[in-house]
């Protein structure tokens, strides 16, 4: 297993941004970057130093593994005036020039949870650089049984039956009470379009490229069954494309240990797996 | 401004050093921080003192202890007597970068428990920000908010009952000198008669009455009501404006 070292990178303007790199000590020619991005309003090193972990896994496997602060969390400032997606075009832009120049030209896998997520199929979709993507929680649309899983789940389970009175109760509550605590996060999130979403599936097939996607109980609203993510995208063979894990006894931050060990052996297996395809050129697809 | 690089031992810490960038009033600060699911809910506000700080003319380094957020190592390779090492570490540093004599430890809940335990010759003021008073009961809450995340799932009916009882559900796994150490650990009411230990309190229920000086600030952190604030960040201005006066008083 190769020995691994952290580089901090300031870039952007003025040089305020910051991301740390982690990679071999001994560089592969041609070794992929896999760049992070920051969940929500967490740091880089975050949710509870799975990104932190996630890295350095990765990076025992060759990889360059980046975690970054976007404008506005952690450690970057905010840049004033700019929408959420010019902010994080910017951001990326300058990354990018920062990595080349420090790394080389080389592929880029984006790795994102929740707005995270967004955020690298956002890039994804105008960058011609990535060749794969692991998304936590990405919003997809819902499939033509989604709505049936979603009925037949609830009247068949036990416990939801068995917890009817608190639930019609705080559902009465909820509705005559304007609570501003009750955010849903969904509604904060800058989503990519579906557009983008299909333009980001397939460049990935059309490519050569691989994508590792993983939904929890947050994504319960519009996922729930095991591939239902390659079903809607109507691309051929997208299976062979995209690996797809429904975790659905796993919360949105992967707050219990074992289940952050659970998602970092899993990601590390599929980069393992994956990184001679993407260190080749891009093939012709199936 | 900021200066991110790894010290200690084998470069094994990882800090942000912010320079002065207006004036600068020859004032050195490091900022213990605090731990698990306070990290996350006070990084950013860390990030905007120092910077506020910073432009006051202090020169301020932030840092992770070992096995904690980016500096390398994992908890269950960690102590309370290698993070009290890894605080006299960073004073060195920072004393090393600034030429300045000495410095001012700001800690936060547990980093100011730790603060409190160092006896490092070049410190000359304590801030401390809703220090953990006993690291007994601060295990035991933590062990029951995740029970309470257990049950919340469990209720959800997103988790086999089965399965969440045989395995350990915790937000961080502590190793058992890690566990041993930190109950040991209460805050150092040794330090407390000290001029220069200077108390924010937002609980208002500090039950170490010998500290000298006490500034309550009426502000909900939510440190432990884990149904409350789970998922929260909090940039609690009072409180921040409060520290940053301290700290900036000569």
């Amino acid at each position: 297993m190769p020995k691994i070292k952290e580089e901090a990178l300031k870039f952007g303007e003025h040089d305020q941004a910051l991301a740390i790199a982690t990679f071999p000590t001994v560089l592969p020619k041609s070794c992929p970057i896999l760049v992070i991005f920051n969940a929500g309003l967490l740091s880089k090193s975050e949710p509870f130093r799975m990104n932190v972990l996630a890295a350095r896994a990765c990076a025992k496997k060759g990889y360059i593994a980046v975690r970054i602060d976007l404008s506005g969390k952690g450690d970057t400032p905010t840049r004033e005036g700019l929408s959420n997606r010019e902010s994080v075009n910017k951001d990326w832009a300058a990354l990018e020039k920062s990595l080349y120049s420090r790394f080389g030209k080389r592929t880029f896998i984006l790795m994102g949870l929740c707005s995270g997520a967004d955020n690298a199929i956002k890039i994804a979709a105008q960058s011609n650089g990535v060749r794969g993507l692991i998304l936590l929680d990405p919003k997809i649309p819902q499939d033509t049984g989604y709505m049936y899983r979603h009925w037949h789940q609830k009247v068949t389970s036990p416990q939801k039956w068995l917890n009817i009175s608190s639930t019609l109760s705080n559902r009465v509550r909820a509705l005559f009470s304007k609570n501003k605590d009750d955010i849903n996060v969904n509604e904060l999130r800058d989503l990519p379009t579906e557009e983008e979403l299909n333009i980001v599936c397939k460049k990935m097939a059309e490519n050569n490229g691989r994508v590792l996607s993983f939904f929890t109980s947050f994504a319960l609203p519009y996922y729930n069954k095991k591939g239902q993510f390659v079903s809607v995208t109507n691309i051929p063979n997208f299976e062979h494309f995209c690996d797809e894990y429904w975790w659905p006894h796993i919360d949105h931050v992967y707050s219990v240990q074992a289940h952050r060990e659970q998602l970092i052996n899993t990601i590390e297996c599929w980069c393992e797996q994956h990184l001679q395809v993407f260190q080749q050129e891009k093939l012709n697809p199936l | 401004m900021l200066e991110p690089f790894h010290f200690g031992q084998k470069e094994q810490l990882f800090g942000i050093y912010h320079p002065p960038s207006q004036g600068d009033i020859a004032k050195a600060v490091v900022i213990c921080p605090p731990l698990f699911d306070d990290y996350r809910r006070t990084y950013r506000a860390c990030a905007e003192m120092a910077k506020a700080l910073s432009s006051k003319g202090l020169h301020v380094l932030r840092f992770d202890y070992f096995g904690t957020g980016d500096s390398w190592g994992e908890l269950h390779e960690s102590n309370t007597d290698v993070w009290i090492k890894n605080i006299h570490l960073a004073i060195d540093e920072l004393v090393a970068l600034t030429g300045l004599p000495d410095v001012t430890l700001l800690g936060i809940r547990f980093g100011a428990t730790l603060a409190s335990h160092c006896s490092h010759p070049g410190i000359s003021q304590l801030i401390l920000w809703d220090p953990i008073e006993s690291g007994e009961n601060y295990l035991s809450i933590l062990s029951h908010n995740d029970k309470l995340k257990r049950l919340a799932n469990e209720k959800e009916g997103y988790v086999c009952k089965t399965e969440a009882k045989n395995m350990d559900y915790s937000n961080f796994i502590l190793g058992q000198e890690l566990k041993h150490s930190m109950q040991s650990l209460s805050f150092n009411t040794e330090n407390c008669s000290n001029d220069h230990l200077r108390l924010i309190s937002t609980t208002n229920n500090f039950m170490t009455e010998s500290v000298a000086k006490i500034t309550n600030v009426s502000f909900p952190c939510s440190w432990d009501d884990f149904g409350r604030y789970y998922g929260e960040l909090l940039m609690p201005k009072p409180v921040l404006i409060q520290i940053i006066d301290a700290l900036c008083q000569k």
